[in-house]
């Protein structure tokens, strides 16, 4: 097996959580907690979870935006904290919300300009060159450059998003649910372009998405989270023709229509998720789950391999063929 | 034998927006009959005007807005032109509705409880501990599981499952006949989503109401709607029950939609594009509003508004092509 392009291990990332002015925090929000993942060269390796279950946190910990607390990064065998402005530019991200993360104060040209601006080392004509060579990559006229993001519609503020990320010509980008913004037929176009992308540029992506169909979709492999662990990884396919963990189970029978296309029995599970201030002891997944037993509420359970590539964190597995 | 009433009847419906410099139909033409004890889904992306249908009926539209002709009938009694005191006594007692944002949609000043009665004690003349009583038994039966707990607790206690929970409660505390659900699962998770469409759908079979449930979720509409509506820019593109919509859907619109969904039941092959963006409801094509992004459009479509054509019992489009769309590749 080639080297892996980003290894994680044993990643932990904590918030304090604030009660007043005077308190000095009264516990943690255990947004990461003790994750390890590798992701290869050229593959997109997709993270899904329910709202609260620690895929945003992860992701800006990757990329440094926010400290981790212990654990390591590594990308290409270096850790990221250890490498340079050039070749941070070559880890990039694509955010959510097409409406926020655009400045609404500055036009089009200089957004996706500002990276070259920054490295310093490119005269103007080339800065124009790359703006425009990249606006044509995603699909938007090259007249739109002396706009301003007000101007345009969701899907297209996405694509310039997206042509910001893609400046500087970068290697690895992380995509946080960036089309969960937006409309259905939109999301198609933004799906393909993505993709398109991927192949043209041979980029690897980390895509979040708590849909599972445009998980399924786009990701080689796929891991799932539940309160800031990771509980199941797997290739894709093996992922939903033969989930192992009970959440997955639960989580994959709740999609509209699911049960037809998976030949799975609807499973579904009681109450909201925990909040992870105060997570459960044990096994996350043991306050839902429907199989929860002692040991489950009691030892905390490791990744284990179920299959080819294929991991699950769950007591049950193997001492019950259910 | 007199022929029984639908329980809601719309007719040819418009909704027009107005402010000092122009007017525009945010919805035109909007036609459909719901019965007791059917779901009928409403299915659209943003902008696609199903948010603006349901507040006509709920006689809930935006100050600037207001239905510009067509009849809404309730039990055979006309909505449109009733005072706003006889509207409240229909809203909330036989008309209810349940929002997106069930975090948003509750008083976060008022407890559960006071939230709860006051619908009631709006509607009926009853004791408040008649009124607690029936709210926490309303709360038992939408699933919540220490109703009395909830019941003192304020709206930011609870997570966004639970409230839209609450929300469902309050709408069903007078029994009414009809339930409108704009997106009521939107902001929430899947597992989540989960529950609260089954609860509504058990909602339905235990009290027999009629429920229109709008959403931009092809998925949830299969799983949960008898008859279904689609919807774009304002218009009505295609109805037919759910049967008819996905085994033979004929209009473009319905076709490229299906198609760009990623599907859990397929590989990974590309997805289809409708290539565009909505255009400005303000600025809608003269002809089908949806000729500008469409594959089949011609002349016509442009130039002329297309009506409700019949292609099956029960099953209507709007396209003039609509025959040699159904001759396209079927879906998978």
């Amino acid at each position: 097996m080639s080297e892996p392009l980003l290894e994680v291990k044993d990643l932990k990332k904590y918030f304090p959580v604030k009660h007043g002015m005077f308190s000095s925090g009264k516990g943690f929000v255990h947004a990461v907690d003790g994750i390890s993942l590798t992701v290869e060269k050229g593959e997109t390796f997709g993270l899904v979870g329910e709202s609260g279950c620690g895929k945003s946190s992860l992701s800006r910990v990757i990329l440094g935006l926010v400290k981790r607390d212990s654990g390591e990064i590594l990308y290409k065998g270096q850790d990221i904290r250890t490498m340079d402005r050039a070749q941070r530019s070559k880890l990039r991200m694509v955010f959510q919300n097409p409406f926020a993360s655009l400045n609404p104060k500055e036009k089009v040209f200089d957004i996706i300009a500002e990276p070259y601006r920054i490295a310093g080392q490119y005269s103007s004509q080339q800065i124009e060159q790359e703006v425009l060579r990249l606006l044509d990559l995603v699909g938007l006229s090259r007249g739109y450059a002396g706009r301003y993001p007000h101007e345009f519609s969701g899907g297209q503020r996405q694509r310039i998003g997206i042509a910001r990320a893609l400046a500087m010509d970068p290697e690895f980008i992380i995509c946080d649910e960036p089309v969960s913004a937006l409309d259905v037929s939109i999301q198609a176009q933004i799906l393909n372009l993505l993709r398109d992308i991927q192949k043209s540029m041979g980029l690897t992506y980390v895509f979040i998405s708590h849909n599972l169909g445009v998980i399924k979709y786009i990701s080689d492999r796929i891991a799932v989270m539940y309160l800031g662990k990771i509980i199941e990884v797997a290739n894709a396919p093996d992922l939903y023709s033969c989930p192992k963990h009970p959440y997955t189970q639960a989580l994959l029978s709740s999609i509209p229509g699911a049960a037809e296309y998976l030949n799975i029995d609807r499973v579904l599970i009681k109450g909201d998720i925990p909040s992870p201030v105060n997570p459960p002891a044990g096994c996350r997944f043991c306050t839902r789950c429907l199989y929860a037993t002692e040991q489950c509420k009691q030892v905390e359970p490791k990744l284990q391999k179920v299959g080819e590539g294929h991991y699950a964190a769950c007591h049950l597995i193997g001492k019950e063929a259910d | 034998m007199p022929v029984k009433e639908p329980l809601l009847e719309v007719q040819d419906v418009s909704v027009v927006f107005r402010n000092k410099k122009q007017a525009f139909a945010a919805v035109s033409g909007l036609s459909f009959q719901l019965e007791q004890g059917e779901i009928l889904g409403i299915v659209g992306e943003s902008g696609s005007g199903k948010t603006m249908a349901s507040l006509s009926i709920m006689g809930l539209l935006p100050e600037q807005g207001f239905v510009d002709c067509g009849s809404i009938r309730y039990r055979g009694k006309e909505l449109i032109g009733l005072s706003d005191r006889e509207m409240c006594k229909i809203r909330g007692k036989e008309i209810s509705m349940i929002f997106q944002e069930p975090i948003m949609s509750l008083d976060q000043v008022f407890t559960v409880g006071s939230q709860l009665t006051e619908a009631i004690l709006t509607h009926e003349k009853i004791g408040r501990a008649e009124a607690k009583r029936r709210s926490l038994a309303m709360l038992r039966m939408v699933g919540i599981p220490s109703p009395e707990r909830v019941f003192a607790s304020y709206p930011f206690e609870l997570s966004g499952g639970m409230c839209q929970r609450v929300m469902i409660a309050i709408a069903l505390g007078c029994h009414p006949n009809l339930l409108i659900a704009d997106e009521p699962t939107t902001a929430l998770d899947v597992t989540v989503q989960a529950q609260i469409m089954d609860l509504l759908k058990k909602m339905r079979d235990q009290f027999n109401i009629g429920i229109i449930l709008i959403t931009h979720d092809l998925d949830v509409v299969k799983d949960m709607a008898d008859r279904i509506i689609v919807m774009y820019g304002g218009n009505m593109m295609e109805v037919a029950s759910r049967e008819q919509l996905f085994a033979n859907p004929s209009h473009p619109y319905t076709r490229g939609l299906l198609r760009s969904i990623p599907r859990l039941d397929t590989g990974n092959e590309r997805l289809f594009n409708i290539e565009g963006t909505v255009p400005d409801i303000r600025n809608m094509p003269r002809g089908c509003h949806f000729c500008t992004r469409c594959w089949h459009a011609e002349e016509t479509c442009h130039e002329k508004h297309p009506q409700m054509i019949e292609v099956e019992p029960g099953h209507y489009v709007s396209c003039h092509r609509a025959e040699v769309v159904q001759k396209e590749v079927p879906i998978p």
